[in-house]
């Protein structure tokens, strides 16, 4: 059954790919969907494309690992949403409809007037997009391997089979369609997976005394990270949030600003559900264990699958297996499309030319991201969330000051933007190699300090040198 | 005004990360509230989002510095101890009733602004 259910849904993503493939006649299309994308697709694909592979499998993973305290990653969820209408819903909006800018790098071109800091965005998006497409693929291996009995090699190439078709063929439409269908999916998967882990182990009274009595700290707020991490991943995942391309893109598609009315709303509830998945499986695996009901994971990172092949039933699995795939094709291809046209508009632009036939290119250049990603999957062997956390951390350096004060700041200027993203992309790679040898001898993210680095940079560069009016 | 609210924020982040997780969590929630009053959002939601999600993180805060102090961890509310199901209740379910239904309430406001 399981087998059948993944074969019908991944059928659904052909489809949705031959349909879109007439729709794309010009790069706005191709990117941008058109900017016409109304409330319903446009709270799907938001959703879809933030739910991740990093929510559906390295959540539990996390949770495994350190308890309660990784909740923090995605607390936030259910305000940010509005924080994002207010801050960047306008401006990018009038930058896209009024301008006719199609990517974060040509917003940051025509408010700025500035092709140093548009080239600077371009390579931190192809850094963060490479990474964080890496994790997707990672969780597509290992849930596709399990689904389909393959290794976990061939189970990144049969399901980057699939994401490359649709994307290439589609494009931003393609994406919309098939990130609405992945949005119903992984609300009733993460709905009925919530139910069920919460029964496997005995409801959640049970759950919580084999919890206190075995690792009390797992099961309370601040985890056995201690609360300063806590807050730390809080602070960058509701912040870094406002910074994600492949997530604020999404304010360039809507067809008018009525659109947004119901939208944080819906949003927030729909990522409220998903994020039962992460708390649902979390806990009921750890209790499991403790319940001697389960054998210890030899990996965090399997606590979803293991989860599923040992407590639900078949039709259930198949679902729940489809939801996390749906989860992580969602998102994947959100990146590529990011990608993409930072290879096809923005990277040429900065180097003098510019493609004749940009459909055209934006579809060499998802298979051209997609190769490098898989390249890139086999040669990692981080635990899934840890690098989501630093893909995601560096885009957050990178784009948070542009965006939310670049955008909304009168004081704001070239010189404060160009630094700032020279400071968070500098310190993210810097601290992260550090980290990788050691040297960074801190549980708190690295990102926090980018974060922090890039907001100040921009507020003091911004005070200390002339406003600049808008160049548009 | 929020720039400098902006920038007091990230010292106190910055401050909390070495010394107190009560900075900490003042100063990332005095940032959220700041960025979204750039962005135009109305100063009464905003304040009562700042003094209820801070009145949350503190009383959690509290349990951890003197555990039992608040709740006894055996006490469950919900199946949960009282200071995780308040962390679920107060940091996740209750500022859905802030921010995005305070946004769908003012969102008349919002795009004549």
């Amino acid at each position: 059954m399981t087998l059948a259910g993944a074969l019908l849904y991944l059928s659904a993503l052909v489809v949705i790919g031959l349909i879109s493939l007439r729709h794309n006649k010009t790069a706005s299309d191709f990117f941008l969907a058109g900017k016409r994308v109304g409330l319903v697709p446009l709270t799907f694909t938001t959703m879809a494309s933030i739910m991740s592979g990093f929510v559906f499998v390295g959540g539990p993973g996390l949770f495994y690992e350190v308890g309660m305290g990784s909740f923090w990653i995605i607390i936030s969820s259910s305000f940010t949403g509005a924080l994002m209408c207010w801050v960047l819903a306008k401006p990018l909006h009038e930058l896209a409809h009024k301008h006719g800018c199609l990517t974060i790098p040509e917003l940051i071109v025509t408010r700025f007037d500035c092709r140093i800091s548009s080239s600077l965005a371009t390579a931190a998006i192809l850094l963060g997009v490479l990474g964080y497409l890496a994790v997707q693929l990672q969780a597509l291996g290992v849930i596709l391997s399990s689904l389909l009995s393959v290794s976990v090699t061939n189970a990144v190439l049969i399901g980057v089979g699939f994401l490359a078709f649709y994307s290439i063929a589609g494009g931003m439409l393609a994406t919309i369609y098939s990130d609405m269908l992945q949005g119903v999916i992984m609300l009733w998967a993460a709905t009925l997976l919530f139910v069920f882990a919460l029964g496997s182990a005995g409801g959640m009274s049970a759950i919580s005394l084999s919890l206190l009595k075995n690792q009390s700290e797992a099961l309370l707020p601040w985890g056995t990270v201690g609360p300063i991490v806590c807050l730390s991943w809080f602070f960058v995942f509701s912040v870094g949030s406002l910074g994600q391309p492949h997530v604020v893109n999404r304010f360039m598609m809507a067809r008018d600003l009525r659109v947004f009315r119901y939208f944080p709303l819906i949003l927030a509830i729909s990522m409220v559900v998903c994020g039962l998945i992460w708390l649902g499986v979390g806990l009921s695996v750890k209790s499991l264990v403790f319940q001697g009901l389960l054998p210890p994971l030899e990996h965090p990172d399997q606590a979803i699958t293991s989860f599923i092949d040992h407590f639900t039933p078949g039709w259930l699995a198949a679902l729940a297996y489809v939801g996390i795939v749906a989860a992580i094709m969602s998102t994947a291809d959100s990146f590529v499309n990011v990608g993409a046209a930072a290879l096809t508009r923005d990277l040429p632009r900065a180097l003098g030319f510019s493609f004749r036939n940009e459909v055209l290119w934006g579809r060499v250049w998802v298979m051209a991201l997609f190769a490098a990603a898989v390249l890139f999957v086999f040669q990692v062997k981080t635990l899934v969330a840890y690098l989501g956390i630093f893909s995601f951390g560096t885009l957050a350096a990178c784009f948070v000051p542009v965006l939310v004060l670049g955008l909304n700041w009168e004081r704001s200027n070239r010189v404060s933007v160009m630094l700032s993203i020279v400071t968070g992309l500098v310190s993210s790679i810097l601290l992260e190699v550090l980290d990788r040898a050691g040297v960074y001898a801190s549980d708190i993210p690295p990102a926090f300090f980018s974060l922090c680095a890039s907001l100040l940079v921009f507020l003091v560069v911004a005070w200390s040198t002339p406003k600049q009016e808008p160049s548009h | 005004m929020p720039s400098f609210l902006i920038l007091v924020s990230l010292v106190l982040i910055l401050a909390g990360c070495f010394f107190s997780p009560f900075l900490l969590a003042l100063g990332v929630v005095s940032l959220i509230v700041a960025l979204a009053s750039l962005g135009g959002a109305p100063r009464s939601l905003l304040l009562l989002f700042w003094l209820w999600l801070l009145a949350v993180l503190f009383v959690l805060l509290l349990d951890w510095v003197v555990p039992g102090a608040i709740w006894k961890e055996n006490d469950l509310v919900f199946g949960l101890p009282g200071s995780t199901f308040l962390m679920l209740f107060g940091v996740w379910v209750v500022p859905v009733l802030i921010l995005p239904l305070g946004f769908l309430l003012t969102f008349h406001r919002w795009i004549q602004r």
